[in-house]
């Protein structure tokens, strides 16, 4: 019988042997490690890039950007979910007594597929696209609900004048008049016409895109587009721009004037211009030809010159690419990072 | 004192498994642990706090880019990780395995977050590598069993059966016994080592050697514990 001291051999690994212990110890001593131990190899440290990326800086940061990026990921799709409207927009009185269908809109009500909502010279209503949109129904307008299926967010004005702000992707909100529609880039716009198709678009907050047949326009904040009966588009403007160039512009886009009175009528719109204005000019060279086409662009590198690879010649032909470095020149931002200018993102 | 009464630690770590501790070895032999006395505890306690903080300052050290440091550490620590690596891989493999293992900890010591736990940490790295080898090679022939009666086999055959028979052991009373019998470490030591609870280590020690005595001696019962 092995007595408790021996029994300890085991723990403390001295004192009084146990002698199978003892024993399995002797046999197994020859796997025992060589002592001393082998020299290490020269030792390579860490990179600074390992200890950085080691670092609790860095995990903290990295675990933060993870967080970041899945709420960004599903940010899109819970702000839609929380923000579409359904299968109906909501329409409330602002002034007068607006009607839906025909029927007194009272308080509140709903608009769905089809309705229509009407205000007289002394009624204004607002309509209400989940939290992704509101509109502004002036007084004397019709307004017709064309789609509302998710994403996609269809409206005709039929005629008068409403403001829209959005808050939703590009073209998500589209409105339909008698003559152009709009499409929202992330915006806020007012927008007026009558039935014949002649009003006005004025961009208050990111981009619109007007599109007639195979024309489309981008209007950027603080521009305007003058609408006229038979699907005319007016060359949008600067709202701040001179009257002098207002009015040229106008006569040059929807008047049939004679050789002599339209040349001077494009002599005074050069004259009036200002480097800013040279974004009017430069969607006048989507169509213009021959001494137009040469004026605008003489006058127009005169105003804004163009980026070192620009030339004349290349503007004079057409060249994609230098015309759209000379538009880079006005600093309007682009209409897909429409986001990065939004500077009125917060609801006044 | 008896073995039941032993207070069974564990860090969470190393999963302490097996049936009850029984009161008696092979040959009747009553376990009994001879109790320390609250001095000695405590003087045991004050000198594994001194080599912990001891060590926290190497690691610390060497995080630092000190050759010195690290030199002490591995001449510190390479018996614990010699013997995580012989309960797993081939005894020629061993020693090649042991400078890995160190090289690669050297590079990963910025990962390591409690300098006190770089035994433990160390422990694992070794763990790792071993299962890798496994992956880049097939076991030789030295981890294949031995079952000749230990009475009638040459010393070192006799080594071979009783290396092989450790080595089919769970893994808990596997790595403890080649750290005591093998590489020599005191329980203790291979607590202070490897960052093991001393309950955990003691109980892996007595469980792991009964079970051995009865592989040697062929009373076996192939009822993994």
């Amino acid at each position: 019988m092995q007595s408790p001291e021996t029994l300890d051999y085991l723990w403390e690994a001295a004192g009084p042997h146990d002698p199978e212990v003892a024993h399995i110890e002797q046999l197994l001593g020859r796997y025992r490690m060589s002592e001393p131990p082998r020299p290490l190899p020269p030792l390579q440290t860490a990179s600074g890039w390992e200890r950085f990326v080691w670092s609790r800086t860095f995990r903290v940061a990295a675990f933060a950007g993870a967080v970041a990026l899945l709420l960004l990921w599903i940010a899109p799709w819970t702000i839609r979910r929380v923000a579409e409207p359904g299968d109906a927009w909501q329409a409330r009185t602002l002034a007068g007594a607006p009607r839906i269908n025909g029927h007194p809109l009272s308080a509140g009500g709903e608009l769905h597929t089809g309705a229509l909502l009407e205000t007289d010279r002394a009624s204004q209503a607002e309509v209400r696209i989940g939290l992704l949109g509101r509109v502004t129904v002036f007084p004397d307008s019709r307004l017709r609900v064309v789609g509302m299926r998710p994403g996609r967010y269809r409206m005709a004005l039929e005629r008068g004048k409403i403001s829209a702000r959005t808050l939703a992707p590009p073209f998500t909100f589209v409105v339909d008049t008698p003559g152009p529609t709009a499409y929202d880039v992330g915006c806020a716009f007012t927008l007026e016409t009558d039935e014949s198709g002649s009003g006005l678009l004025r961009v208050t907050s990111g981009w619109v895109q007007l599109e007639l047949d195979d024309r489309q326009i981008l209007i950027p904040a603080g521009a305007a587009s003058l609408l006229r009966p038979g699907g005319n588009l007016g060359t949008p403007y600067f709202e701040d721009a001179s009257e002098t160039f207002r009015s040229s512009l106008a006569r040059l886009d929807f008047e049939q004037q004679e050789p002599a009175a339209r040349a001077a009528t494009f002599a005074e719109l050069l004259a009036a211009a200002r480097p800013r204005d040279v974004f009017s000019f430069q969607e006048m060279l989507r169509t213009a030809s021959g001494v137009e086409r040469r004026g605008l662009i003489d006058r127009g590198m005169e105003l804004l010159p163009p980026p070192p690879g620009v030339t004349r010649a290349g503007l004079l032909h057409g060249d994609e690419s230098m015309m759209y470095a000379w538009r880079k020149q006005l600093g309007l931002g682009e209409p897909k990072r429409w986001w990065l200018d939004w500077r009125d993102i917060l609801p006044e | 004192m008896d073995a039941r009464d032993i207070e069974l630690h564990d860090n969470g770590r190393h999963p302490v498994s097996g049936p009850p501790l029984d009161g008696e070895f092979p040959g009747g032999a009553r376990v009994e642990f001879q109790e320390l006395t609250p001095e000695e505890e405590n003087s045991r306690e004050m000198q594994a706090e001194t080599i912990r903080s001891g060590n926290a300052a190497l690691v610390a050290a060497a995080r630092a880019g000190d050759r010195g440091a690290f030199d002490e550490l591995y001449r510190n620590y390479a018996r614990m990780v010699h013997g995580i690596l012989l309960a797993r891989v081939p005894h020629e493999a061993v020693e090649d395995l042991v400078q890995d293992v160190f090289l690669q900890a050297f590079r990963q010591l910025p990962r390591l977050r409690d300098a006190e736990a770089f035994g433990g940490w160390l422990a694992a790295v070794a763990r790792n590598r071993a299962r890798d080898h496994f992956r880049r090679a097939r076991p030789s022939s030295e981890l294949t069993d031995v079952h000749t009666a230990p009475g009638n086999l040459s010393a070192e055959v006799e080594a071979a059966a009783a290396l092989s028979a450790i080595r089919r052991l769970p893994e808990a009373y596997r790595e403890t016994l080649i750290l005591r019998l093998v590489e020599g470490m005191s329980g203790p030591e291979i607590a202070e080592r490897t960052g093991l609870a001393h309950g955990s280590v003691r109980v892996n020690l007595h469980r792991g050697m009964k079970l051995l005595r009865e592989r040697l001696q062929g009373r076996s019962t192939h009822a993994e514990p």
